[in-house]
C-alpha cells in the first residue's frame, strides 16, 4: 500500500519540531516551481540558483514565523520574490513595481529575435517588467487565486488582475507585431 | 472605454476563469464581429498554451547538494547523539549488574574504613596526651592512685 504524501502542514509541523529531514521533502516538492519562478525572474541560473537556496536558508532559520502553516507555498514564493527583488535591485538599481510600461526596456533587443531558437512566448515573458512577469509566472504556472498572488506580491487582488491583464495585452501586443515582422 | 476595450478586459478574466456568463456572452458575441479582438484573445490566451508545453527547467545539481548539505549537516547531529544515547541503553544486564556490584562493594568498605579508623588529627591529639607527664591534681587520683593533700 503506498504511503500518503504528507500535507505541508505536517512537514512543517515536523520542522517545528526539529525534524530537519522535513525541509529536505520540501525542498523535494518545491524545487521545480521555486527554481522556475526565480529563473524566469532573474534570468540567471547561477542567481536564480542562489534565489531558491537562501529562500531554503530563512525557511530553516525562521520556520517558527510562519503562522500559518497552511500557507507553506504562499511563505516560500513570497521569500523567494524577496530575494528575487534583491537581486535584480542590485542588477539595477531602479524602482522595478511602479516603473511605468509593461515591457522591460533593459532586455536585449536579440533576446526578442531568438524566436526560432526558444518560444516566442518564452522570449516575450521574458521581456516583461518583474512586476508584470511574477503575476503571470504565478498564475499560468502555479495556478495561483488572485489572493494569493496579492499576498505573495504585497499587493492588492485588484492590482493583481489589473497587472494579469496589462501583461497578456502586452504579450499579445508584443506577438502580432512579431508575426508582422516575419511575415515581412 | 469602447466596446474593444471592454472586451480586452473581460479576455483577461475569461482566461482566468472569473467571468461570469453574461460576460461571457458579451465578449464571443463582440469577437464573432471584431477580428481585431480575437487576434488579442489568441495573443492573450497563448502564455497558457506555452504554459501548458513548456518543459520544466532543469534544476542545477549544485543546488540539490547545497540544499542537502542545509538539511543533513544537523541531522547527522542528531544522528549521532541518538547513537550514543542507544549504545548507553545497550549495556549487556550482567556487565551492568557486576559494575553496579563492585561500585556497591566499595563504597560499604569506604564506609567501614572510616568508622574504624580514627583521623589522623585525632591519632595526633590522642598520642601528644599520652606523651605528657602526669599532672597530679588535688582530690583526682594521680596515675599511681595517689592523692595530693
Amino acid at each position: 500500500m503506498a504511503m500518503a504524501m504528507a500535507t505541508d502542514a505536517q512537514l512543517l509541523d515536523r520542522l517545528l519540531r526539529g525534524d530537519t529531514r522535513s525541509l529536505g521533502e520540501i525542498y523535494e516538492r518545491y524545487r521545480v516551481p521555486l527554481f522556475r519562478f526565480c529563473l524566469r525572474m532573474v534570468k540567471d541560473t547561477a542567481l536564480a540558483e542562489d534565489a531558491v537556496h537562501d529562500t531554503f536558508v530563512k525557511l530553516a532559520r525562521q520556520h517558527s514565523g510562519i503562522l500559518h502553516p497552511g500557507a507553506l507555498k504562499s511563505w516560500l514564493f513570497r521569500v523567494a520574490r524577496n530575494e528575487v527583488y534583491m537581486i535584480l535591485r542590485r542588477a539595477a538599481p531602479m524602482p522595478l513595481e511602479d516603473a511605468d510600461g509593461v515591457l522591460d526596456p533593459s532586455t536585449p533587443h536579440d533576446l526578442l529575435e531568438q524566436t526560432e531558437r526558444a518560444s516566442l512566448v518564452h522570449a516575450m515573458l521574458a521581456a516583461l517588467r518583474p512586476a508584470y512577469r511574477e503575476v503571470l509566472m504565478l498564475r499560468e504556472f502555479e495556478e495561483m487565486p488572485y489572493a494569493e498572488i496579492a499576498a505573495i506580491t504585497g499587493s492588492t487582488e485588484g492590482a493583481v488582475k489589473s497587472r494579469l491583464f496589462k501583461a497578456r495585452l502586452a504579450l499579445a501586443g508584443s506577438m502580432a507585431g512579431m508575426q508582422k515582422e516575419r511575415m515581412r | 472605454m469602447n466596446t474593444c476595450e471592454r472586451c480586452e478586459e473581460m479576455m483577461s478574466a475569461y482566461i482566468d476563469g472569473v467571468l461570469d456568463d453574461a460576460g461571457g456572452a458579451e465578449l464571443f458575441a463582440h469577437m464573432g464581429t471584431c477580428t481585431q479582438c480575437r487576434q488579442t484573445y489568441a495573443g492573450m490566451s497563448a502564455i497558457r498554451t506555452y504554459c501548458a508545453v513548456a518543459p520544466a527547467p532543469e534544476v542545477p545539481e549544485r543546488l540539490d547538494r547545497r540544499i542537502h548539505r542545509l538539511h543533513a549537516a544537523p541531522a547527522a547531529r542528531v544522528s549521532r547523539l541518538r547513537k550514543v544515547w542507544t549504545q548507553r541503553l545497550t549495556i549487556p544486564a550482567p556487565a551492568f549488574a557486576l559494575a553496579l556490584l563492585v561500585v556497591s562493594v566499595t563504597v560499604l568498605a569506604t564506609v567501614v574504613w572510616l568508622r574504624t579508623t580514627p583521623a589522623p588529627a585525632e591519632e595526633q591529639q590522642v598520642m601528644y596526651i599520652m606523651s605528657m607527664p602526669a599532672v597530679e591534681v588535688e582530690g583526682v587520683p594521680g596515675r599511681n592512685g595517689s592523692h595530693i593533700h
